[in-house]
């Protein structure tokens, strides 16, 4: 077994190995172009004449540190370990199953997500008052939920509580007591709250996108759907518990006040008893990652400047839309990730990027607009969220169409935009260092897609050797303005005849892409 | 009741029913928080060097060189306590304008913050004060700086500009409340609580009317008597040089001149004089019922307390709310209960989403009898150190952040609450020392005192077609307030499957 405890690096000594160099090569800031005529001062003060002031200062050196890069280890049963030692007394604790919404099987929506929901309703020795009880005495609430890829088990607690809480982590994780009643209760409340989401403009237009992208198996959403939640039985989530939940396919992801040595020694007791699989019965790894499936029907070309289809859902009287417009796009383990970050970053990744500055700045169609390299292990999705107020629903879409196609072709991303989404990348991701939470959620991606360790300390690398040449390969390559379909939840009476104007095709949202 | 310049981007889909409980929990963010009494528990305390430039501007300055990042954190004590009449919404549609530019940085505050490296870029308003706040490279400290004196000593604005934000402020107005399920709702609790007349009236976000009547005039106006040095504390915490920062300081932000800023009223609100009920019809399926008490002052001496009695109520699977009305009684899906402390008063709050087959007056008779047994009763002791312990960990959690969401939590934004509202920004400890002390008779007399039905505001937000769902009768409160369409809440049950741009509502 190896020593894990990380440390953050401070070294000054430039070309270490992965050192990751943040705000790098001392680049000025971006200098300020001439201020636009301005209103006289306000203020009178006598600074209006201090010479320092007219353009930005020289930046000092920066420094040099590193992404802390975990090595991993298994414990004897195969379960994976990674450990990130911090300075704080807190730990924050993931316990990564390879196993989510994407294994459903059809007709059986949900199956992953309750299975999840229902590990924290009681264990073989406790029930679901005496768990909750028992967990939140140590400060936080034992919370687990199904992504497209994977389960999560997440669990704050100060470190002094690192042996009570792994005890109850692997508690819940491995024998979960799935009782029917309770069952029947959790149900209820799940479709509840699913009912809730799709009251939700923003939440509707995401469900129905995914699906009119990616196909009713595929684009499900990870909570389940109603009508496959209704239809689940405890039987099949002891099946499917059974069959999934084995330690060869999962990490135990750790990063707080604790040492490694600890939490290999904490860790090996508590989830001793966790059995592997039987010789064959489960595959870990990555996945394949899938060809893009076949759109639900055969896309006819669009028109130029037209989406082939819109869906509508209707609500009445919104004073806005909700608009989610998708596209198939390369999953995580497709080559030229970091560069479609980058790209995304200039298109709709960041605050000046392009889409955000058309639809809010220029347009003041909306209070914002983001959109996504959505990357997962066996696909991926780009898509872009708004809501916009509704008199603009049909000229926000136009717009979105034409910064879509114009960043291919006619507008290609500019040396200038390249350099800002990656400062402003790299300096999100040094940020995630501020935090044992997000330090945990990024070794889990590098689980799950199977990343090496070296990975994380290596991404900025990656980043600083993006060339615009290649930003432009991915955008020409991966976007097809041609095959973006656009949700819009609002009110139709008001945004039909605009719509029939930007699109070949205007549809009512059927109620599969709802449920 | 916070409102900021950018929203919250949830990355869709990818956030998971996080506790699958559907607690929305939402005991302020912002509130540090709690300690335990066990012997030898880890102390919570954020070093720290204060002091004030000749023209009044406060600094407070923290050291942490682990990472090569920097907090830079503006609080401006103006709000919309501040606010002239007829014009409920401004201090917040100021907040937006000061990013549009000013004389030596030219319109390109996001291009430089984004171009640097920059993360965290925002601003928040609230009641009582403007905050904008960064987290920089350290060696773009000094250009943090000159942007930041530069919109302190000459923001620049061309109409056309204040007409985009204008607009853009209006989105964030239908988003947050008109286009989002139970936001007409949060709107009718406030108005309930701040009436027409009463400093915080207007929700922070104003009304339409009012954002639609601004000025350029009152633009200049806001600036010249409220953006001072003298009327504003700089926080900076991170990775710096103490005498190098203390220079940069000096030298972009001294030579602002001091400036005569009047006097805030902080008249102190009294609980409500009699109970309100007040009925919404929303474009929803689940009914909700929100009730609300107007408590003490944020750090106030019953503070402590009814944070812990919210805690208990709602904070996890084992709380009393959740208890009893979602896993015993099946009448609610959702339940939380939240303490939003500002300088002339909190509100405690306390929702319940109904489940699917659960009408009105169920509803508000099975919160009622939680409410009446915990003011009956009390917490037992060990609910009392779960409570506790959960605010301590959150408040580690908070400690973590240099720079937290909303410009108020994390180091930089805890030093700035304690400096404003209790002027000092090392109160931390004892604040927890504080909560860490509260007693069962403490929560107990909170209860009483304070959640008492006799004060409290309700609204009921009822699905606009009763007809569909046949066991919600109407009940018999006043039918209020114009029923808008709407959905959405940030707040939903955790259950973001997928909800982009979001903006969170906290009443």
């Amino acid at each position: 077994m190896t020593q894990l405890t990380l440390a953050f690096c401070c070294s000054l000594l430039l070309g270490s190995c992965g050192a990751l160099l943040l705000g790098a090569c001392g680049s000025p800031p971006p200098s300020a172009a001439p201020a636009p005529p301005a209103p006289p001062p306000k203020t009178g003060a006598k600074t209006s004449v201090e010479a320092f002031r007219a353009g930005a200062p020289a930046p000092e050196t920066p420094r040099v540190f590193t992404y802390p890069t975990p090595k991993l280890e298994r414990l004897d049963n195969g379960l994976t370990l990674y450990v990130v030692e911090r300075d704080t007394p807190l730990v924050v604790a993931s316990l990564v199953l390879m196993s989510g919404s994407t294994d459903d099987p059809s007709g059986k929506s949900g199956l992953a997500a309750m299975t999840a929901r229902m590990l924290t309703e009681g264990t073989r020795k406790k029930d679901d008052r005496e768990l909750a009880e028992a967990s939140e005495d140590l400060g936080s609430e034992l919370g687990a939920s199904a992504s497209h890829d994977t389960t999560t088990l997440d669990f704050e607690f100060l470190a002094e509580d690192l042996a009570r809480a792994l005890d109850l982590m692997a508690e819940a994780f491995t024998e979960p007591r799935l009782d029917a009643t309770v069952f029947g209760r959790v149900k209820a409340q799940w479709l509840d709250q699913l009912t809730s989401e799709r009251q939700e403009p923003t939440a509707l237009a995401a469900i129905a996108g995914m699906r009119a992208t990616l196909g009713p198996a595929w684009g499900a959403p990870t909570q389940g759907s109603l009508s496959g939640v209704r239809a689940l039985s405890v039987q099949e989530l002891v099946r499917f518990h059974r069959a999934n939940y084995h330690p060869e396919r999962a990490a135990l992801v750790i990063a707080g006040g604790v040492g490694a040595d600890k939490v290999r020694a904490e860790a090996s007791r508590a989830f001793k008893a966790w059995a592997r699989a039987r010789p064959g019965a489960v595959v870990p790894g990555a996945r394949s990652p899938s060809p893009a499936p076949a759109p639900a029907e055969p896309a006819s070309r669009a028109l130029a400047g037209k989406f082939n289809r819109v869906f509508v859902v209707d609500r009445a009287d919104s004073v806005q839309s909700a608009l989610f417009v998708a596209q198939p796009f390369p999953a995580r383990s497709a080559p030229g990730y970091e560069t479609r970050e980058l790209l995304n970053q200039v298109l709709g990744g960041m605050f000046t990027s392009r889409l955000n500055q058309n639809l809010r700045e220029k347009h003041g169609f909306t209070y914002g607009a983001r959109s996504y390299n959505y990357a997962l292990g066996r696909f991926g999705v780009w898509f872009l969220a708004t809501s916009v107020r509704t008199d603009s629903t049909a000229q926000a879409l136009s717009e979105i169409l034409s910064e879509v196609a114009s960043v291919r072709r006619a507008s290609p991303v500019t040396p200038a935009e390249l350099d800002r989404a990656r400062q402003e990348l790299l300096g999100s991701y040094a940020a995630h260092l501020e935090q044992s939470g997000t330090v945990v959620e990024d070794i889990a991606g590098l689980f799950t897609h199977q990343l090496k360790p070296e990975y994380l300390s290596e991404f900025g690398s990656l980043l600083l050797g993006v060339r615009p040449e290649a930003v432009q390969q991915e955008a020409s390559t991966h976007l097809e303005p041609e095959t973006l379909v656009a949700v819009v939840v609002g009110d139709k009476r008001q945004v039909l005849e605009g719509l029939k104007a930007i699109a070949v095709e205007v549809i009512d949202a059927p109620a599969a892409l709802l449920d | 009741m916070r409102f900021r310049r950018q929203p919250f981007y949830l990355p869709l889909v990818l956030v998971a029913l996080a506790t699958g409980a559907g607690l929305s929990s939402a005991q302020e963010p912002s509130i540090p928080s709690a300690p335990s009494a066990s012997a030898g528990s880890p102390s919570a305390r954020i070093p720290f060097t204060g002091f004030e430039l000749d023209n009044g501007l406060k600094v407070i300055l923290s050291q942490d060189r682990l990472l090569p990042r920097v907090a830079v954190n503006l609080w401006y004590h103006v709000g919309p306590v501040n606010e002239p009449k007829g014009r409920s919404g401004f201090a917040h549609l100021f907040e937006h304008l000061m990013f549009e530019g000013s004389r030596n940085v030219g319109r390109q505050f996001d291009t430089l913050m984004e171009g640097m490296g920059a993360s965290g870029i925002n601003g928040t308003t609230n009641w009582d004060r403007t905050n904008y706040f960064e987290t920089v490279p350290s060696e773009h400290l000094a250009t943090a700086l000159w942007i930041e004196s530069d919109r302190m000593a000459f923001m620049s604005l061309s109409p056309e500009r204040l007409e985009a934000q204008r607009a853009i402020v209006k989105n964030e107005r239908r988003q947050s409340f008109e286009n989002s399920p139970y936001g007409l709702s949060d709107l009718e609790l406030l108005d309930t609580l701040f009436p027409s007349g009463h400093p915080y009236h207007g929700a922070v976000i104003g009304s339409m009317q009012d954002l639609s009547a601004a000025r350029m005039v009152d633009v200049d106006d806001f600036y010249r008597t409220y953006y001072a040095p003298n009327n504003a504390t700089l926080v900076l915490v991170g990775d710096f040089e103490l005498e190098r920062a203390k220079a940069l300081i000096e030298k972009y932000f001294a030579s602002i001149p001091r400036r005569e800023v009047p006097k805030t009223a902080a008249p102190l609100t009294p609980p409500l004089p009699a109970p309100v009920k007040r009925t919404v019809h929303e474009d929803v399926e689940l009914l909700r019922i929100a009730k609300g008490w107007i408590t003490p002052p944020a750090f106030s001496a019953a503070d402590p307390a009814l944070r812990v009695s919210a805690a208990i109520l709602s904070t996890g699977k084992a709380s009393r709310l959740y208890r009893a009305l979602v896993v015993e009684q099946n009448l609610a899906s959702e339940v939380s209960a939240y303490v939003d402390a500002n300088r002339l008063c909190s509100i405690l709050g306390v929702d319940a989403k109904a489940s699917s087959d659960t009408n009105a007056d169920a509803l508000a008779a099975g919160l009622t009898r939680v409410l009446a047994d915990f003011a009956k009763n009390g917490p037992s002791e060990r609910e009392l150190a779960r409570a506790k312990k959960s605010l301590l960990v959150e408040l580690f959690a908070s400690l973590e952040h240099l720079n937290g969401p909303d410009g108020e939590s994390g180091r930089a934004g805890l030093l700035q609450r304690f400096s404003y509202y209790m002027n000092d920004p090392g109160y931390l400890e004892r604040w927890v020392q504080s909560v860490n002390a509260v007693t069962r008779d403490d929560v107990l007399r909170a209860v009483q005192q304070w959640l008492d039905e006799r004060h409290a505001a309700t609204v009921i937000t009822l699905p606009k077609a009763p007809a569909s769902k046949p066991n919600a009768p109407e009940p018999s409160a006043p039918k209020l307030g114009a029923p808008k369409p709407s959905a959405a809440k940030a707040s939903a049950p955790a259950a973001s499957l997928g909800s982009p741009p979001v903006v969170e509502t906290k009443p």
